[in-house]
């Protein structure tokens, strides 16, 4: 029989599934696990709406086989917020500064912003926008989306002072 | 949308891999590296491999180190670790700045050089890369490992010169002893999408003579990634800085080639795209020029 267990932990819980190989991340993630925060928008790399962290990397779910990733850690955007204390700073700031219409797209737009700011905490709008150049959004046009990312990056930075 | 059926197999070795590669040659396997590009047109159902030899947990293809006359890239190194590169940076600036343009960075993290190269995609940079500086591409088959050079390494477009039941390992880079510089340019629609037309230079620089020897490559105006010899043979022996000689080689290449058309720019539009890019990519040499590598 062509199927495989795998091994991994999704925001810190462990989990076991039995796939396929041709079986996507994103689609383990939705209908495996009960996950459907990651969206999925055309599932070829394009849109960006299912990317997801792989081992604190960004990476498009839509690419990768769960057959693969034996072992890895995955952080959804179900993680943001895993606390009790309530939103991710980053939820925040999109809320605030109205990053989001639709929302379809937001989950891809907070992961890869997320990894963006551990990476450069300050980042100049040019180098947010070229960090989020990966994900579209349909409706907002961007420039709140920049916006709220320059916002949780100075409340990010505020945090840790 | 979901990609066709397939066998997956993750071998821990570059004998176990070739040796199933051989195994299934007849049941249509293909190497997984970072599946940036195969996984797309899985889904797509564009391609139907029948098996899927993933090399990713297969030791030793990650890395970089220096060599004794320059680097060696594992194959399965990442995009994004060689745009992270300190050494590069220090060593080889051209590889992560060429790097940080490869499509997002999402992609770059999971995406590997040797794919790249294996998928011969004749407006990707890599490939570019790899004739621009002449690496050798070290490839392990099931009776050992040969080395191709780049420039027999693409034979046409999606299709190295590499045997069904081969693995590219690593490339090799060799880099001259004198003075040299590098530069690059590319002209793409948005950030992350491939370039419409990409120029890289690398020039051997005499202090009393100037360049004396030149190499420019080109992607996005043949089959395979172009070097322009009408642009190096108009470099040697001028002053690396001087910007008329740049726009002599850049209208030299331009004049040399004969792209053709598609619906992300017109053959004239691309021909205008070389000669400004390599413009661009000449200036970016000559401002690299004894400052970094």
């Amino acid at each position: 029989m062509n199927r495989h267990t795998v091994s991994f932990t999704v925001n810190d819980q462990p989990h076991e599934v039995e796939v396929e190989p041709r079986r996507l991340l994103a689609d383990v993630l939705r209908e495996n696990l009960g996950l459907t925060g990651t969206h999925l928008g055309c599932e070829h790399g394009v849109c960006g709406a299912c990317t997801v962290l792989v081992d604190g990397q960004p990476q498009r779910s839509c690419l990768l086989f769960a057959v693969q990733l034996d072992g890895a850690e995955i952080e959804t955007v179900e993680g943001l917020a895993a606390d009790e204390q309530g939103f991710h700073p980053l939820q925040t700031a999109f809320w605030e500064k109205h990053g989001l219409q639709c929302g379809f797209c937001t989950p891809g737009f907070l992961m890869s912003s997320k990894e963006l700011l551990e990476r450069n905490p300050d980042p100049s709008d040019d180098e947010i926008r070229e960090g989020l150049a990966g994900n579209l959004c349909r409706c907002t046009g961007y420039v709140h989306i920049v916006d709220a990312v320059r916002s949780a990056a100075e409340a990010i930075r505020e945090e840790q002072r | 949308m979901k990609p066709p059926p397939f066998e997956y197999h993750a071998p821990a070795t570059t004998d176990e891999a070739a040796r199933l590669l051989r195994e299934l040659e007849d049941e249509e396997a293909k190497c997984l590296a970072g599946g940036q590009s195969l996984v797309p047109l899985m889904n797509l159902r564009l391609a139907r491999p029948g098996h899927l030899v993933d090399l990713n947990r297969v030791d030793g293809l990650n890395g970089i180190s220096a060599t004794k006359d320059g680097w060696r890239i594992g194959a399965l190194t990442r995009h994004a670790q060689i745009e992270d590169s300190a050494e590069l940076a220090a060593g080889l600036k051209l590889l992560p700045q060429v790097a940080s343009q490869i499509g997002y960075r999402a992609i770059r993290t999971r995406g590997t050089i040797g794919g790249a190269l294996c998928h011969a995609d004749p407006v990707a940079e890599w490939p570019m890369i790899a004739r621009l500086l002449d690496v050798d591409v070290e490839v392990v088959g099931p009776d050992g490992s040969r080395e191709i050079a780049a420039s027999d390494f693409f034979f046409t477009v999606f299709t190295p010169a590499i045997e069904p039941d081969e693995i590219l390992t690593s490339i090799q880079i060799r880099l001259p002893k004198g003075s040299w510089t590098t530069g690059f340019s590319e002209f793409a629609r948005k950030s992350g999408d491939y370039a419409v037309v990409a120029a890289g230079v690398f020039l051997e620089v005499d202090r009393k003579h100037g360049v004396s020897a030149a190499r420019v490559a080109l992607s996005g105006v043949e089959l395979t990634p172009h070097r322009s010899e009408a642009a190096e043979s108009a470099l040697i022996g001028t002053d690396p800085g001087d910007g008329a000689a740049h726009e002599r080689a850049a209208a030299a290449a331009a004049d040399a080639v004969e792209p053709s058309g598609d619906l992300h720019g017109s053959s004239d539009f691309r021909r205008q795209l070389v000669r400004a890019e390599l413009k661009r990519a000449l200036s970016d040499a000559a401002s690299n020029l004894g400052v970094r590598r």
